[in-house]
């Protein structure tokens, strides 16, 4: 058990010092198929990691991953994410702080379409911060909205990290997607709350009501790609598509948006998205592969099980134990990117939430929710790597106007611990 | 990208026997990749509009995707693109880095190579058994897939060796002279 331990200090080592995640998991995985077989060298070692690899690869399931990448990356493109930006904002114009209130919803709308918070930052955010500086909003306040709102993004469905997570839990991705819906929306609307409280206090202005004129042409250009997750979500509910399908669909849609009705991009610019969404997604096969041949090891080393004694000896109670290891996840986060935490942490933490009886739909997005913060802490948040250019802010400035926002979703994370209807209602729907 | 490091280091430049293999794959990749899309597309379409159940396009998507992955693989460690925490590597001087980066390089290489013989006893074993709804497809052709991406990630890797050893002893050899 003790060697077995010491092979996930050394996972995490070799992960810190910088080796390759999907490497740094191989590479234990492999001294630990070594320990069971007597000898790193034992040709049944390679066989076993050959085998483990093509069957998780062999997965239908995981199909929705270069899909939703590729519909995310697609809708990035041109003026897609424009055309939802200027319709939004026309929307919520009579609101104090309207352009606060306009990034938010524009990043709910984008999260419908793409499962990521950097396309979300570097896309959307570059067009909500040009906005906002030119309407005169504060330069922090401008970006602490678009980094904040940019976590909805691997929240709302369609989410890479919620296949992740469903790949690595086997439960249902559609599960997963709906379970998501309601914690998404809690995001976005205290998010909006805040920029509601700092529109008052900051003595920010309002706007006119958008008159008919205005709407419709807007409502026009934005109501195609604003279409997509009601499709993909519809198609998923009333059983016309699989999850899997249902991302064909969603890449195929965006495809046909930016070539045929947008015009916004050519055969080339296709080209050039594909690929970069094949690169993403072996990075990613990569880490579930090799993730997925340690949680094997780690369950062959009994370690969930003794982690699982460990715990029930600190508490028996399932909602206590979920704050504890939100609290574990909020530091992990910290220094490691959400969909290479959730394929490591799942296999191993899973078989304790069956003992527990927590249910994994609830887990998951817990789990995925809390390790989303990871993006805007130093030293590793991705998000606010992506922002210091956008933004014209510095790395520390940018982290520090996050905080009230990472306030805010630690309560929304306190009470979808507190409150599991929250996220387990919409999903006992699909039954 | 996905949400990982700050970004991808440039790749050194390529050796030039090195781009066209890297080019065919990545055409073979793409044009896999739309074919998946397409094959998963009609799967829909015949069931609902047609009412025709197509079974075999869900097993052509799943092994183009495994296909698609196992080559793709190597032109992501040729283009640095894998998930790295590297926020302690950056702290680092060049040289300390790149000594790492010579240990990281030979460990990986000795775990591919372990992949590798895996991949090479798999395939004599599953040669005899095909796929359900596509008989034409030996599993053993799958396995075989599998070694090829395997052995393209260690050809990278040892490529990137080889620049990191250069590299590190580049300003070795100009301190003596």
């Amino acid at each position: 058990m003790i060697v077995y331990l010491g092979l996930v200090v050394l996972l995490v080592m070799l992960i810190v010092i910088g080796m390759p995640v999907g490497f740094a998991a191989g590479v234990t995985s492999v001294l630990g198929a070594g320990l069971f077989f007597g000898d790193v060298f034992d040709p049944r070692v390679g066989t076993m990691i050959a085998r483990l690899a093509m069957d998780k690869m062999d997965n239908f399931l995981l199909l929705a991953i270069p899909f939703f990448l590729l519909a995310g990356r697609l809708m990035n493109s041109g003026g897609i994410t424009e055309k939802l930006f200027g319709f939004v904002a026309l929307v919520v114009r009579p609101l104090r702080g309207g352009l606060g209130h306009a990034n938010v919803l524009a990043s709910v709308m984008f999260a419908g379409m793409s499962g990521s918070a950097t396309a979300d930052a570097v896309g959307l955010g570059q067009i909500e911060m040009k906005a906002m500086l030119s309407q005169g909003y504060d330069r922090g306040f401008s970006a602490g909205v678009t980094a904040a709102s940019s976590l909805i993004g691997p929240i709302l469905p369609p989410s890479i990290a919620l296949v992740a997570f469903a790949v690595q839990a086997e439960i249902s991705v559609a599960a997963m997607f709906f379970a998501a819906i309601v914690p998404g929306l809690m995001m976005a609307l205290s998010y909006m709350a805040y920029v509601a409280y700092r529109a008052r206090v900051d003595g920010m202005s309002s706007g006119s009501v958008a008159s008919l004129a205005e709407l419709w042409p807007a409502f026009r250009a934005a109501i195609l790609p604003i279409l997509t997750p009601v499709i993909i979500m519809a198609g998923i509910y009333f059983g016309i598509f699989t999850p899997t399908e249902a991302a064909a669909v969603a890449a195929g849609y965006a495809t046909i948006l930016g070539v045929v009705v947008y015009r916004e991009f050519g055969w080339r610019h296709l080209w050039r998205e594909i690929r970069g969404t094949m690169l993403d997604s072996a990075v990613i096969m990569l880490i579930i592969v090799f993730t997925s041949a340690f949680g094997v090891v780690m369950i062959r080393g009994q370690v969930p099980t003794a982690l699982a004694e460990f715990l029930t000896g600190l508490t028996t109670d399932p909602t206590v134990l979920l704050f504890l290891l939100t609290g574990f996840w909020l530091i992990v986060g910290c220094f490691m990117a959400q969909t290479p935490a959730i394929l490591i942490l799942t296999p191993i933490l899973l078989p304790i939430i069956e003992r527990y009886e927590i249910d994994p739909v609830h887990f998951g997005i817990i789990m995925t929710l809390t390790l989303t913060l990871g993006l805007l802490t130093p030293p590793v948040g991705m998000v606010l790597y992506a922002l210091v250019r956008v933004t014209g802010l510095s790395f520390e400035r940018l982290a520090a106007v996050c905080i009230p926002y990472l306030i805010i979703t630690s309560m929304v994370i306190a009470i979808l611990i507190l409150f599991p209807t929250l996220v387990v209602y919409l999903p006992g729907l699909l039954r | 990208m996905t949400e990982n490091s700050p970004g991808p280091q440039p790749p050194a430049p390529q050796p030039a026997w090195l781009a066209w293999p890297r080019r065919m794959i990545e055409m073979a990749a793409v044009a896999m990749i739309t074919v998946m899309m397409l094959a998963t597309l009609a799967q829909v379409a015949f069931r609902y509009l047609l009412e025709i159940s197509v079974p075999w396009t869900e097993e052509l998507s799943r092994i183009l995707f495994v296909v698609a992955m196992f080559l793709t693989m190597g032109i992501a460690i040729r283009e640095k693109e894998n998930i790295v925490v590297d926020f302690l590597l950056r702290k680092a001087g060049p040289r300390p880095r790149m000594a790492i980066a010579i240990l990281f390089d030979i460990v990986i290489l000795g775990f591919l190579f372990i992949w590798a013989r895996g991949a090479l006893a798999l395939i004599s074993l599953n040669l005899g058994s095909s796929l359900v709804t596509l008989p034409v497809v030996s599993v053993g052709y799958l396995y075989a897939c599998e070694l090829l991406g395997v052995v393209l990630m260690a050809l990278y890797v040892a490529v990137d060796l080889v620049e990191n050893v250069r590299q590190i002893a580049a300003p070795a050899r100009g301190g003596r002279a």
